[in-house]
C-alpha cells in the first residue's frame, strides 16, 4: 500500500509523540511553554501544593502582559490585579528558574507577541500556554494551543501534555486583497461566512496564493483568529517569508545550527498528495473590510451592509438578544455608527505593520471630539520600532493615546474597561458580552478600519477614506 | 479529583448557541476581589437584571435561577457551548454550582478539555437525542459505566474516549497518569536532544 501524503499538521505533530495512550490519546512533548500573568503564578503554586517541580524550566518563558497596567508612565502598582499577580510571577519564575521578560524590561510584551518576535516560536517546534490566543504561534509552522490551568500544571509538570490528533481542516485562500483590505478583514469575513464552530474538533491550516503573498505579522492575524473558528490550532506552512523573518532572532538557532535547522524545516509542508479531512476554498479579491455587529464574532460582514433583521435571519431569537445588547435597531447600517472609543492593539493586531498602516490613515487629521482612541503597542520591541519610524509622533498630534505594552482592553483583566453601554471600535478578536468590561459594547475590525472610524467618530468604509 | 458516580435529576437546560466563557465567568470576577464566591457571578450578565451579581435581582427566567434546577447534577448545553477563552474558571464555575455532566452536540475545544480535569463529563449526543432530551419535562440519568443516558420512557448510549472514561471513574486527573511516563519523556528528550538540537535551549 503506498501511504497517503502527510499535512503539516501530522509531519508537526508525529514528531512530538513520546506515548501512546488509550483511546487515541497521545503523550506530546512540549517544546516550549509560555506563561503570563494571570495564570503563570497560580499555576507554579498549584504545581507546588502537589509536591512537583517544573521539570524543564529551560522550556518555560514569562512575560507580565494580561494585568498590567497601559497607561503611559505606568508602574506594576496602576492595575488591581497586577499588584498580586505580578510579583507573585516573578518571585515564582525566580524559584523555578524560569525565564521572565519582566515588566519595565526591553522584552515584555503580549506573550503571542513576544514569543515569535524573540525566536522563542519557530517552525516544527510544539507550543503551549495557559491562554486561547496561542494559535497565533502557528503562523510560523509550529503547532501551537491555548490549554487550561490543569494542564498548565501538567505540562509544568511533566513537559508533555495529553492530546488526540485534531482532524485536519484547509482553509484555501485565494487571489489579491484589495487596497486597505487586509488579513483582518479576511478572516473575520471567513468567520461570517462559515460560522464559529467550522473549526471545532480542527486544526486549520491555512493556504493558498493569498497566503504566501501575506507577510509573518499578516499571518499571525489570520491564525490568531483560528480560536474564533472554534479551531484551537491554526498553521501556516513555513517558508522563506518565515525563515527570512527568523533569522538573526535571539533566541531562533545561529550558524551550523540554523542550517540544520533549515534543512529540516524546508521538508516541514504537507505532501502533495497530503489529505484534509475538509476544505474550504474563499475568494480574497472580492472580501470588503469587516466590521461586526453582534456579540459573536461571526455576528459581521461588510462594513457597508447593514446589520440583519432577525425576523429573516436563520437564528432570530440570538440575533435579537446580540442587537439589543448591542444597542442597534434590526436592519440599521453600520456606516456612520458613532463610536465612544477606539482600541488599536491585542495579540490579534498590535504589531509594527498594524501600527504603521494605522498611522499612514491619520496623519494630517484629528480624532473626533469625544472618542477615546487609544494604541497600545504590542511589546516594548514593537513600541521601540514604531518610535523609530515616528508612528508615536502621529498618532499623538491625531489625538491618540500612545500607551505602554499589553493586552489592555482587549479582555480588560487589568482594569481597563470601556464604559458600560460605551461602544468601541477594536482590533482585537472577541466581542462577547461584556468582554471589553461589564455592558461594554465591541465592534471588531481592522486598524485600517479603526483608525479612520477614530478620525470620522463613527464607523467608516475605509475603502473610501481621503 | 472525585470519581464520576452515577447521576439523577432534571437537567438545567443552559441551551443558547455559543455560549462563550467569558459569559460564564467575566473577567471583572477573575481578577477583582468579589464579595461573593464565584459561582455566584457564573453567567451575571444574564442571570441578574442589572448584570451585576452585587447589585441585581436574580431574573426568574433564567434556568439558574429556578428552583426546580437547584443541585442539579446535569445541564442540557447548546452548540459549541464553552467557546473562546481557555480560562478554567468557566468548568469550575459550573462545578461549584453542582453540574458534573453536559450534554450538547458539541462544545468548545479546550473547554471540552478542561471538565475532564475537574472531573466532569461533557457527553456530544447526535441533534435528535438533544431533541428528545430537551422534550423531557423530568429527571434523567446519566450512568458513565454503561454509558447510558435515560429518561423516563427511554434511553440511549453514549460514546466517550475510553481513556477518558476511566479516569473518571477512578477519579485520576492526567498528572497521575503522565507521571508514570517518566521514562518515555526521559528517552524522547535524549533521542530528540540529537535530531533537534536547537529546540534544547542552553
Amino acid at each position: 500500500m503506498v501511504p497517503m501524503g502527510r499535512t503539516l499538521l501530522d509531519k508537526v505533530w508525529d514528531a512530538h509523540v513520546v506515548a501512546e495512550l488509550d483511546g487515541g490519546y497521545q503523550l506530546l512533548h512540549v517544546d516550549r511553554h509560555l506563561l503570563h500573568d494571570l495564570g503563570g503564578a497560580p499555576a507554579l503554586r498549584a504545581l507546588g501544593q502537589r509536591g512537583l517541580r517544573v521539570r524543564n524550566p529551560e522550556l518555560c518563558f514569562a512575560t507580565p502582559d494580561h494585568c498590567v497596567a497601559t497607561s503611559p508612565g505606568r508602574g506594576e502598582g496602576s492595575a488591581a490585579a497586577g499588584s498580586r499577580l505580578i510579583p507573585a510571577l516573578r518571585s515564582a519564575c525566580v524559584e523555578a528558574g524560569i525565564r521572565l521578560f519582566d515588566l519595565g524590561s526591553r522584552d515584555q510584551g503580549i506573550v503571542h507577541v513576544i514569543g515569535p518576535e524573540l525566536g522563542l516560536t519557530l517552525p516544527g517546534l510544539s507550543l503551549v500556554c495557559g491562554d486561547s490566543h496561542t494559535c497565533t504561534h502557528g503562523a510560523l509552522g509550529a503547532l501551537a494551543w491555548g490549554i487550561g490551568t490543569s494542564e498548565v500544571v501538567h505540562v509544568l509538570a511533566t513537559q508533555t501534555i495529553v492530546e488526540r490528533k485534531p482532524a485536519r481542516l484547509q482553509v484555501e485562500f485565494s487571489g489579491r486583497l484589495p487596497v486597505r483590505v487586509h488579513a483582518k478583514d479576511l478572516i473575520l469575513h471567513l468567520i461570517a461566512s462559515e460560522g464559529v464552530e467550522l473549526g471545532v474538533g480542527h486544526a486549520v491550516e491555512y493556504a493558498g496564493d493569498t497566503v504566501r503573498g501575506m507577510s509573518i505579522e499578516e499571518r499571525m492575524t489570520l491564525c490568531n483568529l483560528s480560536i474564533e473558528l472554534g479551531a484551537k490550532i491554526g498553521m501556516v506552512a513555513p517558508d522563506d517569508v518565515t525563515f527570512e523573518y527568523l533569522s538573526g532572532r535571539r533566541y531562533a538557532p545561529s550558524g551550523r545550527e540554523w542550517d540544520a535547522a533549515l534543512d529540516q524545516w524546508r521538508s516541514l509542508p504537507g505532501d502533495d498528495d497530503a489529505v484534509f479531512d475538509r476544505t474550504v476554498h474563499i475568494r480574497a479579491d472580492g472580501v470588503a473590510p469587516q466590521v461586526t455587529w453582534g456579540t459573536s464574532p461571526m455576528h459581521g460582514g461588510p462594513v457597508d451592509r447593514p446589520v440583519p433583521d432577525p425576523a429573516a435571519s436563520a437564528d432570530p431569537a440570538g440575533t435579537r438578544a446580540a442587537l439589543d445588547y448591542m444597542g442597534l435597531a434590526p436592519g440599521a447600517p453600520l456606516l456612520g455608527l458613532p463610536v465612544d472609543c477606539v482600541f488599536i492593539g491585542s495579540c490579534t493586531n498590535s504589531r509594527l505593520s498594524d501600527l504603521q498602516a494605522a498611522a499612514d490613515l491619520v496623519r494630517g487629521h484629528k480624532v473626533a471630539d469625544g472618542v477615546e482612541a487609544w494604541v497600545v503597542p504590542g511589546s516594548e520591541a514593537v513600541k521601540r520600532a514604531a518610535e523609530a519610524l515616528g508612528l508615536h509622533r502621529a498618532f499623538q498630534a491625531a489625538g491618540f493615546e500612545w500607551r505602554e505594552p499589553g493586552c489592555s482592553r482587549c479582555v480588560a483583566s487589568n482594569g481597563e474597561y470601556v464604559p458600560p453601554g460605551k461602544r468601541c471600535l477594536s482590533t482585537s478578536n472577541r466581542n462577547f458580552v461584556g468582554r471589553q468590561g461589564p455592558r461594554s459594547r465591541t465592534h471588531l475590525a481592522s486598524p485600517v478600519t479603526a483608525a479612520a472610524s477614530a478620525i470620522a467618530g463613527a464607523i467608516v468604509d475605509v475603502r473610501h477614506w481621503p | 479529583m472525585q470519581p464520576f458516580e452515577p447521576l439523577r435529576c432534571v437537567p438545567v437546560p443552559l441551551l443558547e448557541k455559543n455560549v462563550d466563557t467569558d459569559i460564564i465567568t467575566p473577567m471583572k470576577r477573575l481578577t477583582g476581589r468579589n464579595a461573593r464566591p464565584l459561582a455566584d457571578y457564573a453567567f451575571e450578565a444574564w442571570r441578574y437584571d442589572t448584570g451585576d451579581a452585587d447589585s441585581g435581582q436574580p431574573l426568574p427566567d433564567f434556568p439558574l435561577n429556578q428552583e426546580v434546577y437547584e443541585g442539579a447534577a446535569i445541564a442540557l448545553t447548546g452548540e459549541n457551548f464553552g467557546c473562546g477563552s481557555s480560562r478554567q474558571s468557566a468548568p469550575q464555575v459550573l462545578h461549584d454550582l453542582g453540574l458534573r455532566c453536559l450534554i450538547g452536540t458539541s462544545f468548545g475545544d479546550i473547554f471540552f478539555n478542561n471538565c475532564f480535569q475537574l472531573g466532569m463529563l461533557p457527553v456530544v449526543v447526535s441533534a435528535e437525542v438533544m431533541a428528545r432530551l430537551t422534550a423531557c419535562t423530568g429527571a434523567i440519568s446519566v450512568e458513565l459505566t454503561t454509558q447510558t443516558i435515560s429518561w423516563e420512557d427511554g434511553s440511549v448510549t453514549f460514546d466517550v474516549n475510553p481513556m477518558r472514561k476511566r479516569c473518571l471513574l477512578e477519579g485520576l486527573d492526567d498528572i497521575a497518569l503522565t507521571l508514570g511516563h517518566e521514562p518515555d519523556i526521559q528517552a524522547f528528550q535524549q533521542a530528540d536532544r540529537a535530531k533537534r538540537p536547537w529546540v534544547y535551549m542552553p
